[in-house]
């Protein structure tokens, strides 16, 4: 294992990496700080160019998108009270306020400062506990993967979506999808309605491009503002740069929230919106003075800035280890990571451990990079943040046409406009489409593993399962009461609303 | 008095949106799973079905079985919930989502003609369409930057990631446009 790390840190002499890592950084910032976008529409879009570059390069540029844009919403949460992404919806209780009282630079840098310290520290946690976790899930076999896919599917179905029901449709949908085409055990094409360019199933790309990037553009058109954000930006009141002092007496809760985040990061299906909400609670419990809190706190602001960007390396662990991916971004991820030849799941580590851990070095280098990239560019960015639609917008449109077309075969442009319609109505319908993206990617694994668990069952799956596995028979009861747990909590607020 | 207020309206169109959804979703995937041996095609190894005791059927089939069955959980739910939906006289206020419809239409547009006209012109004319249809009226700006943003978007991603796009059919055009290309790329990659 330390062998696998110290080979992984010659990967990390090479320059392109950090001239990329820089490229996503920007691209992230610029993106979060428009409140009508989001990460995750930027990675989805720019997927394809980290396919044309070595993993090395091409998944830490997917990494900078995803770091620079957690904080990039943070910009339009201080400075007008408008989030940029969902993430830094717990950002405007205190940030506006701050602005307001002509402390905004100093809530921009508290929001930088605890974004950089959230991500660099749970990352460097992930980097020492991922070995030891892929070594533990070497133990484990097809049963058990099978039985911990099926549980996280269950988790993030639940809480993604408003309603656990919703997420339920979306992740069988999601599921179904990933079995169109060949299946990999008999080689028999299903499903393919005639169509030849879905033999080799729904492509990722286009299906990750539409459930992401169309209903965006097309949510940004319901409104008829010229631009995301109407008010001005007023950059000269912003006050005096944030003293030591200031960030001295926010360490405790930076700290807080970056064990907060880290700990939500590693569940599939929680995320950064949480981890959010919960940082700044718990900034507010713990503090001397609670009743400062949303009139302009700059603890407001450390709470959940960690806590958000500390779910950022975490959530690796699900996905290397296993092969689960907890979030969208990580889905895409995952969608890169195959692209290059590599599935991430218990082999990984034995099979690519220096490039497994040059990856998650180059992340923390990455959070060292961001901070001083981010001090000269909030200022621009802040102003960028009053850019008209009518030049973002089809701009991202040939983006995502590019990235659909970065298949080769310019039938996947079809199949991205058809799936982005029909996911911008199910939005609009409430239904989260995260459970099915990430059910999308997880249906062969599924297939897989399911079959192999039977085989070895030899007839008595249940017998097999609850009685022969214990770790996945522990994981398949505690998805069974979970749904029972959520079934029962619904039923009892409907009868609660009743009386 | 107040069934007329916008929000009504709002979260009535949401409702039947939802049940739309649910019962499309009920139907469809209750007759994907129902008829999924007619969807698998002839062919694959017999031997691996007989070995892994699991047909190509079985996986589909169980996913948008419980596809539909959910989404008849979720459509009782909804019919439930908001009793007497059916007869209140909903009516979608098409005015909200022109803008949508258009921008729909101009998505599909662009990806119906860009295999004939390939990348360049095709994304010239949906960027032109789209900057114009988001207010920018001014000629110059909304020429400059419908030329502008499909040669530097193909010269990036063909030129120097080495993703090609199509080009147009129409040989002619697809001459010109390899020839800035060819000259952008003389000016701007060395060697």
């Amino acid at each position: 294992m330390f062998e696998a790390f110290l080979e992984g840190l010659s990967l990390l002499l090479r320059i392109d990496t950090y001239v990329y890592i820089a490229l996503g950084l920007t691209v992230g910032m610029f993106v979060g700080a428009m409140p009508g976008l989001t990460t995750t529409l930027a990675v989805a879009v720019l997927l394809p160019i980290s396919f044309t570059l070595e993993p090395m390069v091409g998944i830490p540029f997917l990494i900078g998108i995803t770091k620079g844009g957690i904080f990039g919403g943070s910009i339009s949460a201080i400075l007008v009270g408008i989030p940029g992404t969902g993430a830094s919806i717990a950002t405007t209780f205190d940030g506006p306020a701050l602005t307001r009282q002509g402390k905004g630079r100093k809530a921009l840098e508290m929001a930088l400062y605890s974004s950089v310290t959230g991500d660099l520290i749970s990352d460097v946690i992930t980097l020492l506990l991922i070995g030891p976790i892929a070594l533990l899930t070497l133990l484990i076999g097809p049963p058990e993967i099978f039985a911990i896919i099926l549980f996280s599917l269950v988790l993030i179905s639940s809480v993604s979506s408003e309603s656990g029901i919703k997420g339920g449709i979306a992740a069988f949908l999601g599921l179904g999808l990933g079995f169109i085409g060949t299946d990999a055990t008999t080689g028999a094409t299903r499903l393919t309605f005639g169509f030849e360019a879905l033999t080799g199933g729904i492509p990722l790309i286009p299906l990750i491009i539409g459930v992401f990037a169309i209903p965006e553009i097309l949510a940004a058109v319901e409104s008829r503002a010229a631009r995301f954000i109407d008010e001005h930006v007023d950059l000269s009141k912003v006050g005096e740069r944030l003293r030591w002092h200031e960030l001295r007496g926010s360490i405790r809760t930076i700290l807080r929230s970056t064990l907060i985040g880290t700990g939500i990061g590693v569940v599939p299906g929680v995320g950064q919106v949480v981890a959010a909400f919960v940082g700044y609670s718990a900034a507010k419990r713990a503090s001397r003075h609670p009743e400062t809190f949303g009139k302009g706190e700059l603890d407001g602001i450390a709470g959940p800035e960690a806590a958000n960007n500390a779910v950022n390396g975490p959530t690796l662990v699900p996905l290397l280890t296993l092969g689960i991916p907890g979030d969208n971004i990580t889905a895409i991820l995952l969608g890169a990571f195959v692209a290059h030849g590599m599935r991430p799941g218990p082999q990984i580590f034995q099979e690519q451990g220096p490039l497994m851990y040059a990856l998650l070095v180059s992340f923390i280098i990455a959070n060292v990079m961001f901070l001083v990239l981010a001090l000269f560019l909030i200022k621009p960015f802040a102003q960028a943040m009053q850019m008209k639609k009518a030049y973002l917008l089809p701009l991202i449109l040939a983006l995502a046409f590019v990235g659909a077309l970065s298949t080769g075969d310019t039938s996947d442009i079809g199949i991205m406009v058809v799936i982005g319609l029909c996911a911008y109505v199910m939005r609009k319908a409430g239904f989260d489409l995260a459970p099915l993206v990430i059910a999308f990617v997880l249906a062969e694994p599924i297939e897989y593993t399911l079959s192999q668990s039977l085989l070895y069952a030899h007839g008595s799956p249940f017998h097999y399962f609850f009685w022969g596995r214990p770790i996945a028979s522990f994981f398949m009861v505690a998805a069974l009461i979970w749904i029972a747990w959520l079934t029962a909590r619904a039923a009892i607020r409907r009868h609660l609303a009743q009386r | 008095m107040m069934n007329e207020s916008p929000l009504w309206h709002g979260r009535h169109a949401a409702a039947l949106l939802e049940l739309g959804i649910a019962i499309v979703l009920a139907v469809g995937a209750g007759y994907l799973a129902i008829s999924m041996p007619s969807f698998v095609h002839e062919g694959g190894i017999q031997e691996a079905q007989d070995f892994i005791r699991l047909t190509p059927v079985f996986f589909p089939r169980v996913s948008f079985a419980l596809t539909s069955v959910i989404s008849v959980i979720l459509l009782f739910r909804l019919l439930r919930a908001a009793p007497g939906l059916h007869v209140l006289g909903f009516s979608f206020r098409a005015s909200e989502y022109a803008g949508v419809l258009a921008m729909s239409a101009l998505v599909v547009g662009y990806a119906a003609v860009l295999p004939f006209l390939g990348y360049g012109l095709a994304t010239m004319l949906a960027v032109a369409a789209t900057t114009c249809f988001l207010g920018m009226r001014s000629w110059l700006p909304l020429l400059a930057f419908s030329v502008v943003t499909p040669v530097v978007t193909r010269f990036i991603f063909e030129r120097v990631l080495a993703i090609s796009l199509p080009l147009c059919r129409y040989e002619p055009i697809a001459e010109i446009e390899q020839a800035v290309m060819r000259f952008l790329a003389g000016i701007l990659i060395p060697g």
